[in-house]
């Protein structure tokens, strides 16, 4: 089982220069979204309340995801590294309980901005195919050591 | 055709007609009611997620006061770990 790359949404270039989002400063959380859903385009528009089918609240999953800048420090959030800046975030971990939780897609997003602005997303299972995690396991979705994405060139 | 970017809300009234004004007002407070539609989605999400914490809290108390406090479920074999490799984002010179 390979993930994807994150890939990133195009209203993202625009809002992360314009001052909408601030990378070291607002809070990010990841989501969790069925194979159904429409997540899986870059430019299916910019907003968290664009994207159809998640993951329902069940089973240790709740709508709206969980924060993945809970615990890291602001500066190692937005990195630069002489010409490269990083964007990382923590580990998002999902506890299943009661049943399995069943996902396609996961989509990182700004809930600090006032429509929670879109960032990136992945295909977890890049065959592709569900990931499935039955009751009692856990589900981790690891971000790189070089974060979730490396803003670079020039 | 006024433009409106730059001038205090004074200056708009006084630049426009009653009709224009009004019309104005009226865009403005539809797009605020929108807006405001959007906090109040965004605010009924978290306190979903507030709820679902407060609940597991108390969940949690009760085990403890029971005195019956039950083993930590540690994950299994069955767990499913996925590292994600690292998007790029390039910005190219002219």
């Amino acid at each position: 089982m390979a993930a994807d790359a994150w890939s990133i949404y195009d209203t993202f270039r625009e809002f992360m220069g314009d001052g909408t989002i601030d990378m070291d400063g607002d809070e990010f959380w990841m989501v969790l979204f069925l194979s159904t859903s429409n997540c899986n385009s870059d430019s299916v528009g910019d907003e968290y309340s664009d994207l159809t089918n998640e993951v329902a609240t069940a089973f240790g999953y709740t709508q709206g995801g969980q924060t993945v800048t809970g615990t890291i420090t602001a500066a190692n959030q937005w990195l630069r590294t002489v010409a490269s800046v990083k964007f990382d975030t923590d580990d998002a971990v999902w506890n299943a309980s009661g049943g399995s939780i069943v996902c396609r897609y996961a989509v990182i997003f700004d809930t600090t901005s006032t429509t929670d602005k879109l960032v990136c997303w992945t295909t977890l299972d890049n065959t592709p195919a569900d990931i499935t995690v039955t009751t009692g396991n856990s589900l981790t979705i690891t971000i790189h050591a070089d974060g979730v994405f490396t803003l670079t060139g020039g | 055709m006024v433009d409106i970017k730059n001038m205090s809300a004074a200056e708009l009234r006084a630049a426009l007609t009653e009709r224009e004004w009004r019309e104005y007002l009226g865009a403005r407070i539809a797009k605020e009611k929108e807006r405001i539609a959007l906090i109040q989605a965004k605010i009924d999400q978290r306190l979903v997620v507030v709820a679902d914490s407060k609940r597991q809290l108390a969940e949690l108390e009760a085990e403890l006061a029971s005195g019956k406090v039950r083993e930590i479920p540690k994950p299994k074999a069955g767990g499913v770990t996925i590292e994600v490799p690292a998007g790029n984002l390039n910005v190219k010179g002219n």
